[in-house]
């Protein structure tokens, strides 16, 4: 009994821990997108020093405050398990169309004992090959060089990604369990898929309690 | 001596006047006169005086003048003696004063030079001080000239403000002036009105004035008819006729008054009579959209009672399915729906069974096919009987042969009975398929395949007939064979019965039980279909239920969610705000030039002058923009004051990075060669050893060297006599001014500072 209350509390740790991981790489990964592909101007953005790298974040005040309203409820729904998908979406200005999309697939290992146990319970054996098995345990420096590597990637990724014109916009869109709790200035989008888009899927990452796995979709040069 | 001197001046000036030259030429001319009187006067002194007597008189007249001049000018000298004197003593007495004013004026120098000396003093100090106050003014005229950049600076931005307020007030001015250029085509068009007006006037006046004349005319006329009317008779008979006509005037006024009376009266009919009219109207109105109306309602009465027929239909078409199928629930429907269901299930049925039968029709082709060998075999079989009878006759020695025959002829029989007994099986399932078929599959009930099905059975019957009859033929030929031969049968035939039998009972329960196993297997068959049939109805049900749910689920299960507030919906709202106020302006301007176009038609008059002045028009037209326009404006403007902030902002972060970077830079110096280096305005650059740190800036303790660029010039701190300044001039002087090197000069005094650092700690420790 009290063996289980132990183990429910360093694995509520350990999720708390992999959360802020997996947020602040959300956080870095929509700065480093913004910059690597021109959204705003580069010297709206400072360097500064992250997982081995020099990280440029925008000090733009008004994307600054954005990310930061993404992030602290991010925070939360990752601490509750309830996210699924972070994308970011890059629209032209002009015409209003979904040029790119990042998206970042979640996937929580220790959510079949808890969410979805009831649900699943049927199809155990069905559902077991599936949901990945929890990896064994990472280091933290183990886990910063995947990180790093996916920004690699990302910053390697300008090579062959259509130019922007320059005159864009971007958003981010969260794919959340419907039960979860939303604030009022949050609200349902579209998922703004792009039309015929060509995807790239990039590395992946993953913690003690979440798998990240990147994906970058364009729009082809007409 | 005086009363001489006073006579001859006296007898001088009386006896003057005969003479009298004016006294300086008198005086000369005397002086000529003394001149020759000396000369003549030597050879005259001798000469006896008698002899001079008349020229002596002159002489003494002369000589009286002589000596009165001589008196005149003793006494002047004496006067001016005096004067000297006088003047001797003036002069000693100002002399004294003069020397006692100079003892003074020593002592005062001396004072003076006291004082001098003192003021020296204070003048240095003076200097020093002025010096340092030259070195804080200078700072300050530095601050000063900072201030004085900034102000220039401000200056600038503010010329450029002036400048673009100058641009604004001149493009009001420019509006300003197209105002006062349409307000001057309007008021000149107003004054050509007016001259219109005025001409007009004149014109008027000019007919008043002959209309005056007129009346003038026509009074005077009056005049001269009152003249004329002066008789009395005239005037009796104007009296008259003005009293007839009066009275005709009343009794005009009279019939006019009934008339007007009649003519309300009328107008109240007329009025009562439209209304009635426009009552008429809306009635009529009504009246047709009742008739539609009704038209209508017959439509829709003739729809419902096709409905109502139809629905009638349905439910005595339920109601005697229902009433006809009571004991079946489930083929009692309530409903069309059911009905359809029902239907469908049908199909679903009516589909299996087609199935069956397709599995049925090869099994009964195969059956045919049995027994046109069978009947085949049955000619042959009658073929080797004829033969056999043919035989019959003269064969006796057939006993043998005859035995095999009936062996033949016993399993032949065997195998009828079992095709017999198969065909009636089959034909019983068979029948219980049309039934099925017939039943479930009215529509769809293949007539032909059925009435080919039953010519085969009439077929089969017939066969069967000639087969009885050629069976009875057989049999009453045995008969008569065996009345013929009756031991040789009986001994076959009692020898073969008991296998026969056996092998009979054999194949009865053989048949038994397959017929039992087919019954089973149809039964399952059966059962097959029907769950068959279940499961196609639970599968079409299951896919509607599947298709709703996973819309349902698609909607449910993952919310994709946004932050409303996002940059992509703030530059929707932007664009959609642009297009807002672009579209309200575009429909204002257009609601302008509308107006503009019908007050074009309204002046008919002036149409071929705005046509000629088409450009003079569209300019004095618009002499307010719509106010849409001036909030788009303002969009614009605060979209440039966006940007504005934007450049602002950039123009910020680049001073930051160049600070950031010169104070890197510096530190990178100060590293490298152990000075630090601040630059001061004017490209002056003051450098502060690492090794020799400055006390107290304030307190003039700062060790440091200030070199200015543009002058060459190299200054240190604290004067050339300060600790500093003496400590580095040996280095000064051999290498600024030696050898005019400031590297090694700094070079030099790192080295020296450093080793002088670093003994005093260790001589320290």
């Amino acid at each position: 009994m009290s063996s289980e209350k132990d183990k429910a509390k360093t694995h509520k740790l350990s999720l708390k821990g992999s959360s802020k991981i997996v947020a602040e790489f959300f956080e870095y990964s929509i700065n480093t997108i913004l910059f690597q592909r021109g959204v705003y101007p580069a010297e709206d953005f400072t360097a500064v020093k992250k997982y081995g790298l020099n990280m440029l974040v925008s000090s733009d005040d008004q994307v600054k405050a954005y990310i930061k309203k993404i992030m602290s409820q991010l925070n939360k729904w990752m601490l509750g398990g309830k996210i699924s998908k972070l994308v970011v979406v890059i629209t032209s200005k002009e015409t209003g169309e979904h040029v790119e999309r990042w998206q970042f697939d979640v996937q929580i290992f220790g959510k079949s004992s808890k969410a979805r146990s009831s649900k699943r319970t049927g199809d155990k054996e069905n559902s077991a090959p599936n949901t990945p098995d929890a990896p064994p345990e990472k280091t933290e420096k183990e886990i910063q060089e995947e990180i790093q590597s996916i920004f690699r990637q990302i910053t390697a990724s300008v090579t062959f990604l259509p130019m922007l014109d320059g005159n864009c916009t971007f958003n981010v869109l969260v794919y959340a369990d419907a039960d979860s709790d939303v604030p009022i200035e949050w609200g349902d989008s579209d998922a703004k898929e792009i039309k015929n888009g060509e995807k790239v899927q990039l590395r992946s990452f993953s913690t003690s309690n979440h798998r990240v796995d990147t994906l970058v979709s364009y729009r082809l040069a007409d | 001596m005086a009363a001489r001197n006073q006579r001859p001046t006296y007898d001088f000036l009386v006896g003057a006047p005969s003479p009298s030259p004016p006294p300086q030429q008198q005086r000369a001319h005397q002086l000529r006169d003394t001149l020759r009187q000396s000369q003549a006067a030597r050879p005259a002194a001798g000469l006896p005086s008698p002899v001079t007597d008349l020229s002596n008189e002159d002489l003494r007249a002369q000589l009286k003048t002589l000596q009165y001049e001589l008196d005149t000018l003793k006494q002047d000298r004496a006067v001016t003696q005096l004067q000297q004197q006088q003047d001797v003593r003036d002069a000693q007495q100002r002399a004294a004063a003069d020397f006692e004013r100079a003892q003074a004026a020593e002592r005062a120098a001396q004072a003076a030079t006291r004082k001098a000396d003192a003021l020296a003093r204070e003048l240095h100090e003076h200097q020093t001080r002025a010096a340092n106050e030259r070195a804080e003014l200078e700072r300050k005229a530095r601050a000063a000239q900072e201030r004085a950049r900034e102000a220039d600076e401000e200056a600038q931005e503010a010329r450029e403000e002036r400048a673009s307020a100058e641009r604004g007030a001149r493009h009001r001015l420019d509006e300003a002036e197209a105002r006062l250029a349409r307000v001057q085509e309007a008021l000149e068009d107003a004054r050509a009105e007016l001259q219109g007006r005025a001409a007009e006037l004149g014109r008027t006046q000019g007919a008043l004035a002959k209309k005056e004349e007129e009346a003038d005319a026509l009074q005077s006329e009056l005049v001269k008819l009152r003249s004329v009317s002066g008789d009395v008779g005239g005037y009796e008979m104007v009296k008259r006729q003005l009293s007839d006509q009066v009275a005709h005037i009343r009794r005009l006024e009279h019939a006019n008054r009934e008339q007007a009376a009649e003519l309300a009266a009328l107008h109240k009919q007329h009025r009562s009579v439209e209304l009635v009219e426009e009552e008429k109207r809306g009635l009529e109105n009504r009246l047709r959209a009742i008739d539609g109306l009704r038209r209508e309602l017959a439509e829709a009465q003739l729809r419902c009672q096709v409905l109502e027929d139809e629905r009638r239909a349905w439910s005595s078409y339920l109601e005697t399915e229902g009433a006809r199928e009571s004991g079946d629930d489930e083929l009692r429907f309530e409903s069309p729906e059911d009905l359809a269901r029902a239907y469908i299930r049908e199909r679903l049925e009516t589909a299996s069974l087609l199935d069956r039968l397709g599995a049925v029709q090869p099994e009964l082709s195969v059956r045919e096919q049995n027994i046109r060998a069978l009947e085949d075999e049955k000619a042959a079989l009658k073929s080797e009987l004829e033969k056999l009878h043919a035989s019959q006759g003269g064969a006796a020695a057939a006993a043998a042969g005859e035995a095999a025959d009936a062996r033949a002829r016993a399993r032949l029989e065997r195998q009828k009975a079992l095709a017999i007994r198969e065909n009636e099986y089959l034909r019983a399932q068979f029948k219980a398929f049309d039934a099925e078929a017939s039943e479930f599959h009215a529509d769809s009930f293949d007539e032909v395949k059925s009435a080919r099905i039953q010519e085969l059975e009439g077929l089969i019957d017939s066969y069967r007939k000639e087969l009885e009859t050629v069976h009875a033929d057989l049999s009453k030929a045995e008969q008569q064979a065996s009345q013929r031969q009756p031991p040789a049968a009986a001994v076959s035939a009692g020898t073969k019965r008991p296998l026969e039998d056996a092998a009979n009972g054999d194949a009865t329960t053989s048949d038994e039980r397959v017929g039992e196993l087919r019954r089973k297997n149809r039964h399952l068959q059966d059962a097959l279909a029907k769950q068959q049939k279940k499961a196609g109805v639970l599968e079409a049900d299951l896919r509607a239920a599947q298709a709703q749910l996973a819309s349902l689920r698609a909607s449910s299960r993952v919310r994709v969610l946004e932050l409303r507030s996002n940059p992509t919906a703030d530059a929707e709202a932007l664009k959609l705000s642009t297009v807002t106020t672009l579209r309200a302006e575009n429909r204002a301007l257009r609601e302008q030039l509308l107006l503009e176009g019908g007050g074009g038609d309204d002046a008919a008059a002036a149409a071929a002058e705005t046509k000629e002045n088409a450009g003079a028009g569209a300019r004095r037209k618009p002499d307010a923009v719509p106010a849409a326009s001036l909030a788009a404006a303002q969009a614009e403007m605060a979209e440039l004051r966006a940007e504005l902030a934007q450049r602002d902002k950039k123009a910020q972060r680049m001073r930051e990075v160049w600070s950031a970077k010169s104070a890197e830079f510096r530190e990178a110096v100060a590293s490298l060669l152990g000075w630090r280096l601040e630059f001061m305005p004017s490209g002056r650059v003051r450098a502060t050893s690492l090794f020799y740190p400055g006390g107290d800036a304030a307190a003039g303790e700062a060790n440091n060297i200030v070199f200015d660029g543009e002058n060459g010039t190299m200054k240190v701190s604290g004067g050339p006599q300060s600790r500093f300044a003496r400590e580095i001039a040996d280095h000064i002087a051999f290498w600024v001014e030696g050898k005019k090197e400031i590297p090694c000069f700094l070079a030099a005094m790192t080295l020296d500072f450093y080793e002088n650092k670093y003994e005093g700690q260790k001589s320290g420790g």
